[in-house]
C-alpha cells in the first residue's frame, strides 16, 4: 500500500517535471531586469542622467555645448532638430516626396480620414494620436502602419520601412510640429502595450546579450561603435529622421538595425513588439516638442 | 524633368549664409544594378550662384560628391531681399535653375 502510494507519488512528480519542461521550452529563459521605475514622462529624465534642462528649450541650449564632443550627448542632439538648426538635408526632400504622395493618396479626402484626421486637418494628428490602438487593424500601431494599412485601402503598396511611407510620415508628423507629445498610457490597450514594451526594453537577447536598457541606460553618455550613447527620452519626438548613412529612417527601422548591431534577429517593421516598444518609448517623450524633419548622424 | 533645388539663404551679421540642396542621383558610372548592368553616369558638372545679378560662386562638382549634394557658403557685400538664383548642369546636358531671396 504505501509502495504504491509512493509510485504514484512518483509518477506525480515526473508528470510535473515533463510539464514544466515542456513550458520552459515554450518560454526560454531570458534575463529581464527591470531596474528602473519608468514614468511615462520626459521629465522623468532628472533623476535618469539629470540632463533634462540641457536640452528642454532652445534657451537652455548652450552654444559651447552644442561645439564640444564630450556635451553634444547631454543636449541628446536636439540641436539638430530643425527649430534650432536651418541647415538643409535630405529629410526636406523626403517631406517634400511625402507632401506629393499623400496629396495623390488623399484626392478623395478618405486617406485622412482613415488615418483619424477630423476634417482632413493632420495637426496635432502625431503628437496627440500615434501610436493608438486600431479598432480596423485590432493591435496598437504606429503612425507608419496606418499609413501602409490606409493605402493598401487603395490599393497602393506603401510597405512600413520602405522610403516613400517614411516620406508621409514625415510630411504628416510636420504638423504636429511644436506640439508636445501627449499619448495616454494610464489604460486600456496603450497601457499594456507600455508594460510590454517596457518588459522588451529590459529584456536580453541575440548574440551580444544587449537589451536596449544595456546601452541606453546603463551606459548612457559613453561611446559605443564611435557614437555617444543618449537617453531614451524625448527622443521618439524627431523621428522619421534623415540619417547620413540611410536616406530616412522610421523609428522601427531604427529598432532593426540596432538589433542587427546587437547580433539579434530584426523584426519587420511594424510588428507587434516594435509596436510595443514604440509605445513604451513614445511615452518617454511625454511632454517634449515633435521636431521633424530632423537630422542624426 | 529634375527635381527643384531646395535653397535657404539668410543674413547672419554681415555676411549671408546660403545653402543650396540640389536633388539629383549624382551616378558615378562605377556602380552595377541588380541585373548585373552598369548604370550610367549621371552628374552635376557645373553649380553657379549668382546673388543680385553677380556671380558670387561656381562649383566644379565630380563624381566624388554624394547623392543629393548639399553645397553652403557666406558671402559679404549682399542684403536682405537680394535674389539668389543658382543653376546647375549635369553631364546629360540637363540643367536647372531655381530661385530664392535672402531672409
Amino acid at each position: 500500500m504505501r509502495l504504491a502510494l509512493l509510485i504514484s507519488l512518483a509518477a506525480v512528480t515526473a508528470g510535473a517535471g515533463t510539464a514544466l519542461a515542456q513550458q520552459r521550452n515554450a518560454q526560454p529563459y531570458r534575463e529581464h531586469v527591470p531596474y528602473i521605475d519608468w514614468k511615462p514622462d520626459v521629465t522623468g529624465d532628472i533623476q535618469h542622467t539629470g540632463t533634462y534642462q540641457y536640452w528642454k528649450d532652445r534657451k537652455a541650449l548652450n552654444p559651447d555645448w552644442v561645439a564640444s564632443k564630450e556635451h553634444q550627448w547631454q543636449l541628446n542632439w536636439k540641436f539638430m532638430d530643425p527649430s534650432y538648426d536651418d541647415t538643409l538635408h535630405g529629410g526636406h526632400i523626403a517631406r517634400d516626396r511625402g507632401a506629393a504622395l499623400y496629396k495623390k493618396l488623399d484626392a478623395g479626402g478618405a486617406f485622412a480620414a482613415c488615418l483619424g484626421a477630423r476634417n482632413g486637418d493632420l495637426k496635432g494628428l502625431r503628437a496627440n494620436h500615434y501610436p493608438q490602438y486600431s479598432t480596423a487593424l485590432g493591435r496598437v500601431v504606429g503612425l507608419e502602419e496606418m499609413i501602409e494599412h490606409c493605402a493598401a485601402r487603395q490599393n497602393v503598396t506603401l510597405e512600413n520601412g520602405s522610403y516613400d511611407n517614411s516620406a508621409i510620415s514625415v510630411y504628416v508628423t510636420e504638423f504636429s510640429n511644436g506640439m508636445p507629445i501627449n499619448i495616454d498610457v494610464s489604460k486600456g490597450p496603450l497601457k499594456d502595450a507600455f508594460e510590454r514594451g517596457r518588459e522588451r526594453f529590459h529584456l536580453r537577447n541575440g548574440a551580444t546579450h544587449f537589451a536596449c536598457a544595456t546601452c541606453h541606460v546603463t551606459l548612457v553618455g559613453r561611446s559605443l561603435r564611435g557614437q555617444v550613447l543618449t537617453t531614451p527620452y524625448g527622443d521618439a519626438a524627431h523621428w522619421p529622421t534623415y540619417r547620413t548613412k540611410d536616406e530616412l529612417q522610421s523609428l522601427h527601422v531604427r529598432f532593426a538595425e540596432c538589433n542587427r548591431n546587437a547580433g539579434a534577429q530584426p523584426l519587420r517593421p511594424g510588428s507587434p513588439v516594435y509596436s510595443d516598444i514604440e509605445v513604451f518609448l513614445t511615452a518617454l517623450s511625454n511632454g517634449y516638442p515633435v521636431d521633424v524633419p530632423s537630422a542624426r548622424d | 524633368m529634375a527635381s527643384p533645388m531646395k535653397i535657404r539663404a539668410r543674413m547672419n551679421g554681415d555676411a549671408a549664409q546660403i545653402r543650396i540642396l540640389a536633388v539629383h542621383p549624382m551616378e558615378t558610372g562605377l556602380r552595377k544594378d541588380g541585373a548585373g548592368k552598369p548604370i550610367p553616369a549621371h552628374y552635376v558638372q557645373t553649380l553657379t550662384v549668382d546673388v543680385a545679378g553677380k556671380r558670387v560662386a561656381r562649383y566644379e562638382v565630380g563624381t566624388s560628391v554624394s547623392k543629393n549634394p548639399l553645397f553652403g557658403f557666406r558671402v559679404r557685400g549682399v542684403k536682405a531681399g537680394d535674389k539668389v538664383v543658382a543653376s546647375w548642369v549635369d553631364n546629360k546636358g540637363d540643367t536647372r535653375t531655381d530661385e530664392a531671396v535672402i531672409e
